[in-house]
């Protein structure tokens, strides 16, 4: 196991490294380069570009004159010092413009978990042990339906639903009166009063499924023989439930939990952009439509990084359940 | 123990399973009576043959062309069909003023005007259709360009429906081949495989869309781009598909019953095909069931980015991303309409994928 | 057996608490020390005032220079002199801040005046010509200062062109300090004046000062910041690098700027920018008092355009110009009582939303020889329903026209221009398929193919493709790119909707590699923008003809006929002494887009900009134009003159 694990991280470098190549090359496969994107939005926006006069200039400062393999060069040797370039859109830093993203897309991903798995698992757990009947049925259907809405449509329509009904501006993370202003209690409340809108978006698709499978889960535990067993032994039914067959059940989840790592920092995304939040998210799909090399790539490199590292933990989980499996 | 042939040991194994049938049945009429037994299922299965018929022969089931386009019907709200014993289902005709303030159309009905509803006529461009009148027949509204919701709902489910399944298509065909090569030969093979996925799945799907999508060449009909974004997208999502099936390959690979084979001199595909595979029909078959709604969605999602089908082609993901605004929520709120048949096909295809899980694994029951 | 609902509990009354906290409304407290209330009787802000109660400032006099420039008003809507205070909240789309320096980032040597017909002082107070055009002699106000107090002089003008002659700097000499290709000579006698020499004459170079945003920004250097990053001044740095990152105002708080609200503040990489009151700026109103009235501008950028309508609606925008749809004014008329706003109608002054551009140097040859006959041209035109562009698109608010420059541009505003303009907006923009078909079978187009398309001389069907911009991004564009392939279909024309992602729309047009594309098109000035009319820029209609103009005749198509007439006409404009004249050649050219034209094609023009104005919020023109960059509106409002309530 613990030589399984080495070898894993091992072969990550190599397989990052890769990554980082594959993926500056594809980000500029579109035609053109960043600034003529930047042109042409210029352009379809406000019917205008004259206000890029010195384009030939800015190409040569932006450095996108040089060749590809000097610009990656530049790009992933800063790595090593934590310096991962500049972005040409926001014309800072890349880390200032991350990790301030950062936090609010780890509260908003970590709070959907917290509702995914605070949500799904009791629920799952009442649907498994009212197995048929119609509380089953309509959880089931609801379940069903939380899975299906897209995350778009949802978000925009919860959004205006109560600014209408309750002239309560949901957009955004905070209220115009809060915005630049330093930390206080009053603006802690307002963010938790606009973040709840994101976190059950994000949460309902993952709910919904982690609901299905607690439940499948949980049935095929409780047609176990020690369930009759226990039964047989006089248990109450919810100690044999949940103190006997849940912890059981719960295992799979950790597989799941581990594969849903990578979807931390790009399962809002959607739901961000509608809903105008300051998200990793949205950063990095303006960054590939933009062409905003050294920001995608940095993102992507990011992304890629907790998308190994969740594969890894998916293969560890997955064969020390399942003890048939030799690796 | 002696030892019996595959296809003895296989035999034996799958009658053990129902004990009502003695002889031998086929793995698939088991699959099937098992399955028969699920009523969700059943129900479900026939919700969407009955949406991809009508999504098929859109051309002759919509009462519109899906780009018929009449500015003297801009958003029209949902219109009602009523019946009478003289004139048949017919619907009213519409007289519409502008609101001066707002500058918005209203509408109302005008039980004056009748316009009966014919069968099986044909329209302008003498195409046939099953329900069509010579006024306005606008059963779910229509959009800022006077086009019929109902039709180009229609002529986009054929588009979003078929997209589900040929994109799986396809990648159960490449996903399945690689996983069982992955994870029965091991070794090098599989680890080559597994970091290829693990590279594909790591790339940003959007810019590579983006890059395929402009490398279209520009005089390319709707239909050739359509074609081609279906084999994009199934492209970069067999990866998930290929390492399903490499796990179930693990499992079955160390089988007992794989073990025999390989001691009775059985060759690589004799036991890939008769052994192995088999067991991940099953799972195959679901995963591709569960992937499909998946691709539906993703499509919606790549629709709403705008990198989805492009006008004048329509889909459900090109009719939600119009209906993404807020003018359309308050004022014109029937385009929303299209989410309900994502809705219910997403749904269905669950409870199918569900039922045939249910009926497909030996060991469930 | 029942079964325990302890852990739903618990869940359940989490959620009870969120929505107990989230449902209590709070009082906030206005945290914005700005606010203040009086002001009407005092020459400048009680801020500064205040400040220089404390010493920390200098009076009013030494702040001012001798002649301050006086805001004008000349429109409806101005109410009366305002009071100080407020905090003005504001969305931008771009992190380069584009619109918003559109409003307060106005700050030229000479300046546009409102209705765009004349030229005013800015910084200069006057400005003058020798006899044949090859120098020009500007005179700055005296005791101008940048925003940290710091003098501004001609030093600044000509630190600028010296950077713009230094070979280690990125920036060249712009175009029109250059005349038959040698660029000119600055010279700075005293600190407030400046003379720039050219080797010929140069007449409209007082209009390319006023023009734009980006060309002050440009050669408003406050050259005393900037040494500290310029090599031959500190050792430090061996280039300019670091110079240039210093010197974008929107990126460096640190920088002294002319502009009424200085930048205070740069939030999360551009996120949210706070500007405050400029304590040296030079403009005053009627009475004196320092402007700018408002102490405190906010602008948050907001990319997604349902959020911008509904921060409309929520009234958390003061004042917005752009950035707003004319699809969603239904909903804006609906929400003025509850946003507590009303809206203006301006206009955008575009003669084509959009323009159908046709390539008129092909890469097909075929196709180009079709494109360079008249008739095939304006079949084309008389093939495009332009009440049913109008309907879809706008609401029915605009106007069918051909595709023409704006209506209010200085050329047109005497009689004959007038009339001029008026005979151009209607050439060739009926909706007639009938005649359109005839004028194709009268070019020989007569042959169809088994679909029922014609068919080219050559022999292949009759084909175009039709670049258009995805729907994500202008959706207007898109619907009528759907009608103009229904009508030209109905002439019989095969049209394919190009529509791909990304920047592939720009460059094909910049390779000129479409054939038809659609540009939307409005120009007050044709002088210095004139590549809508004449074929001088890689753009648009004729990106061979302009790149051979633009490249000195070293590249690109040579003109001849009509094009050659064209850039004539234009080599005359820049050579021409008299104004008048001037606008008669522009008038020439005109005659032969409607003589030989149509060029390109117009569908409907006017287009109407809805400009949301809080109730508490004054001094805003009842009517105006905003469209083309050039004239920086509303800049040339005085946006410093805009007050509001008291909170």
């Amino acid at each position: 196991m613990i030589s399984f694990i080495f070898r894993r991280c091992l072969l990550a470098i190599p397989t990052l490294l890769i990554i980082s190549i594959l993926g500056f090359v594809i980000i500029q496969l579109p035609e053109g380069d960043f600034l003529d994107r930047k042109i042409q939005e210029l352009e379809e926006m406000y019917g205008d570009s004259s206000s890029l006069a010195r384009i030939d200039e800015l190409r040569a400062r932006y450095g996108l004159d040089r060749p590809m393999w000097q610009q990656y060069i530049s790009w992933i040797s800063g790595f090593v010092v934590g310096d991962f370039g500049e972005s040409f859109e926001y014309e800072r830093e890349v880390n200032d413009l991350i990790w301030g993203r950062l936090g609010f897309t780890l509260l908003i991903s970590v709070g959907s978990l917290i509702f995914t798995y605070s949500v799904a698992i009791p629920l799952g757990i009442y649907s498994a042990s009212h197995q048929y009947q119609w509380s089953d049925h309509v959880l089931t259907f609801i379940s069903f339906i939380g899975m299906s809405i897209p995350g778009f449509l949802l978000a925009l329509a919860l959004m205006v639903f109560f600014f209408e009904v309750f002239r309560i501006p949901l957009f955004g993370l905070f209220s115009a009166e809060f915005e630049g202003m330093p930390w206080s209690w009053n603006k802690g409340i307002d963010l938790i009063k606009h973040l709840w809108i994101p976190v059950i978006v994000v949460g309902l698709n993952g709910t919904a499924g982690l609901m299905r499978i607690m439940r499948g889960n949980l049935l095929d535990v409780l047609g176990q023989p020690f369930v009759q067993t226990a039964r047989a032994k006089g248990l109450k039914e919810s100690v044999v439930v949940v103190k006997h067959a849940v912890r059981i059940a719960i295992n799979p989840l950790i597989t799941i939990f581990g594969m849903s790592l990578p979807n931390i920092l790009s399962g809002s995304t959607i739901v961000s952009i509608v809903l105008g939040l300051p998200t990793v998210g949205p950063l990095l799909l303006r960054s590939l439509l933009t062409e905003d090399i050294f920001l995608a790539g940095t993102l992507l490199m990011m992304f890629s990084l907790l998308l190994i590292i969740g594969n890894i933990l998916a293969d560890i989980a997955l064969a020390w359940a399942d003890p048939r499996i030799r690796l | 123990m002696s030892l019996n042939s595959p296809k003895e040991v296989h035999e034996t194994w799958s009658a053990s399973l129902d004990e009502s049938d003695a002889g031998h049945l086929s793995y698939r009429t088991l699959i099937w009576r098992r399955f028969r037994k699920n009523r969700m299922g059943l129900i479900a299965g026939g919700i969407l043959i009955g949406l991809y018929v009508i999504a098929l022969g859109a051309d002759f089931i919509a009462p519109f062309h899906y780009n018929n386009i009449n500015i003297l019907v801009r958003h029209v709200p949902p219109q009602a069909i009523h019946y009478s014993w003289t004139d048949g289902f017919h619907v009213y005709g519409l007289k519409s003023t502008q609101h001066t303030e707002t500058l918005e159309l209203i509408y109302e009905s005008d039980p004056k005007q009748i316009f009966r509803i014919k069968y099986l006529t044909s329209d302008v461009n003498d195409q046939i259709r099953l329900f069509s009148s010579e006024g306005p027949m606008y059963l779910l509204g229509t959009d800022r360009m006077g086009r019929d919701l109902l039709s180009r709902m229609i002529y986009g489910g054929r588009v979003s429906l078929t997209i589900g399944i040929i994109g799986v298509f396809l990648s159960l065909i490449l996903g399945s081949v690689l996983g069982t090569v992955s994870g029965y030969f091991g070794g090098w093979t599989d680890v080559v495989v597994q970091r290829g996925i693990e590279i594909l799945a790591a790339f940003p799907p959007i810019p590579l869309w983006m890059a395929l999508g402009a490398a279209l060449p520009p005089g390319w009909s709707s239909l050739q781009t359509y074609f081609g974004i279906t084999i994009i997208l199934s492209i970069i999502s067999w990866g998930g598909l290929a390492r399903e099936v490499r796990g179930k390959v693990l499992v079955f690979r160390d089988q007992d019953y794989t073990i025999a084979a390989v001691t009775a001199g059985a060759g690589h595909w004799y036991i890939i095909s008769r052994h192995l595979l088999p067991g991940c029909y099953s799972h195959i078959i679901v995963v591709a069931t569960l992937a499909i709604p998946g691709m539906i969605l993703g499509e919606t999602a790549l629709s709403f980015l705008g990198l989805g089908i492009r006008p004048p082609m329509t889909s459900w993901g090109v009719l939600l991303e119009e209906a993404q605004r807020v003018t359309v929520l308050l004022h014109y709120p029937w385009l929303l309409f299209p989410a309900l048949p994502v809705l219910i096909v997403v749904i269905a295809f669950n409870f199918l994928g569900d039922a045939l899980r249910d009926a497909a694994d030996p060991y469930s029951g | 057996m029942r079964f325990s609902y302890s852990k739903n509990n618990k869940f359940i009354s989490f959620i009870y608490f969120i929505l107990v906290l989230s449902s209590c409304s709070q009082q906030i407290e206005n945290q914005d020390q700005f606010t203040s209330t009086s002001g009407r009787d005092q020459l400048e802000a009680p801020l500064l005032a205040r400040q220089v109660a404390q010493g920390s400032l200098p009076p009013l006099e030494d702040r001012l220079p001798e002649t301050p420039l006086v805001a004008k008003h000349p429109f409806e809507g101005y109410e009366e002199e305002g009071i100080y205070g407020g905090v003005w909240h504001h969305m931008h789309t771009n992190t380069d801040l584009g619109s918003w320096k559109m409003i307060g980032g106005y700050a030229p040597i000479i300046r546009w005046n409102w209705a765009c017909t004349d030229l005013e002082p800015g910084l200069a107070e006057a400005w003058a010509f020798n006899e044949d055009g090859s120098e020009l002699t500007l005179k700055l106000r005296k005791g101008l200062k940048w925003s940290d107090g710091q003098p501004y002089t001609s030093a600044s003008f000509a630190f600028w062109y010296e950077l713009c002659l230094d070979d280690r700097h990125r920036y060249a000499p712009p175009v029109w300090c250059l005349v038959d290709g040698k660029p000119m000579t600055v010279e700075t006698p005293d600190d407030w004046t400046i003379v720039m020499k050219f080797a010929g004459p140069n007449w409209l170079v007082p209009l390319w000062l006023a023009t734009g945003f980006w060309w002050c920004e440009e050669y408003n250097i406050p050259e005393q910041f900037m040494k500290q990053y310029h090599p031959d001044h500190n050792s430090e740095y061996t280039d300019f690098v670091e110079f240039e990152k210093k010197n974008l105002s929107h990126r460096n708080e640190n920088r002294p700027s002319l502009w009424p609200w200085k930048i205070s503040k740069i939030d999360q990489g551009g996120f949210q920018i706070h500007l405050e009151r400029n304590p040296y700026y030079y403009v005053v109103d009627d009475l004196g008092r320092q402007l700018p009235y408002i102490d405190k501008v906010v602008t948050s950028l907001v990319p997604e355009s349902q959020v911008r309508v509904l921060k409309v609606l929520a009234g958390d925008v003061d004042c917005q110009f752009r950035s707003l749809e004319l699809r969603d004014l239904s909903l804006f008329l609906e929400g003025r009582q509850k946003g507590n706003y009303k809206i203006k109608m301006w206009k955008s002054a575009s003669g084509a939303e959009p323009a159908i551009n046709l390539n008129w140097s092909d890469n097909d040859p075929v196709l180009r020889q079709l494109i360079r006959n008249q008739n095939f041209r304006k079949a084309l035109s008389l093939g495009i329903d332009r009440e049913k562009c109008n309907a879809i698109a706008y609401r029915g608010l605009l106007e069918p026209q051909a595709a023409t420059v704006s209506e209010e541009a200085w050329h047109f505003v005497d009689k004959e221009g007038a009339a001029l303009f008026d005979l151009w907006k209607k050439s060739d923009a009926d909706f007639n398929l009938e005649l359109g078909n005839r004028l194709l079978d009268d070019m020989g187009l007569t042959k169809r193919d088994e679909a029922d398309y014609r068919v080219r001389p050559d022999g292949q069907r009759l084909s175009i493709v039709l670049d258009t911009p995805s729907s994500k991004n202008i959706v207007h564009e898109n619907d009528i790119a759907l009608i103009v392939a229904e009508g030209w279909e109905a002439l019989g024309i095969e049209v394919v909707i190009y529509t791909p992602p990304g920047a592939e729309l720009k460059l094909r047009r910049d390779l000129g590699e479409f054939t038809v594309h659609l540009h939307s098109e409005g120009e007050m000035d044709l002088f210095t923008y004139p590549d809508w009319v004449f074929p001088t820029s890689a753009k648009y209609w004729h990106p061979q003809v302009g790149k051979w103009y633009e490249s000195g005749g070293t590249k690109g198509e040579a003109p001849t006929g009509v094009m050659k007439e064209f850039l004539d006409i234009y080599d005359q404009i820049k050579r021409e002494k008299d104004l008048q004249k001037r606008h008669t050649l522009v008038q020439e050219a005109v005659k032969l887009h409607i003589d030989q034209g149509p060029f390109h094609l117009g569908t409907v023009g006017r287009m109407r900009m809805p400009i949301i104005v809080k109730n508490t919020f004054h001094n805003v023109p009842d009517e105006g134009i905003l469209g083309p960059w050039a004239i920086v509106a509303p800049g040339i409002s005085f946006p410093e003159q805009y007050y509001m309530d008291p909170q």
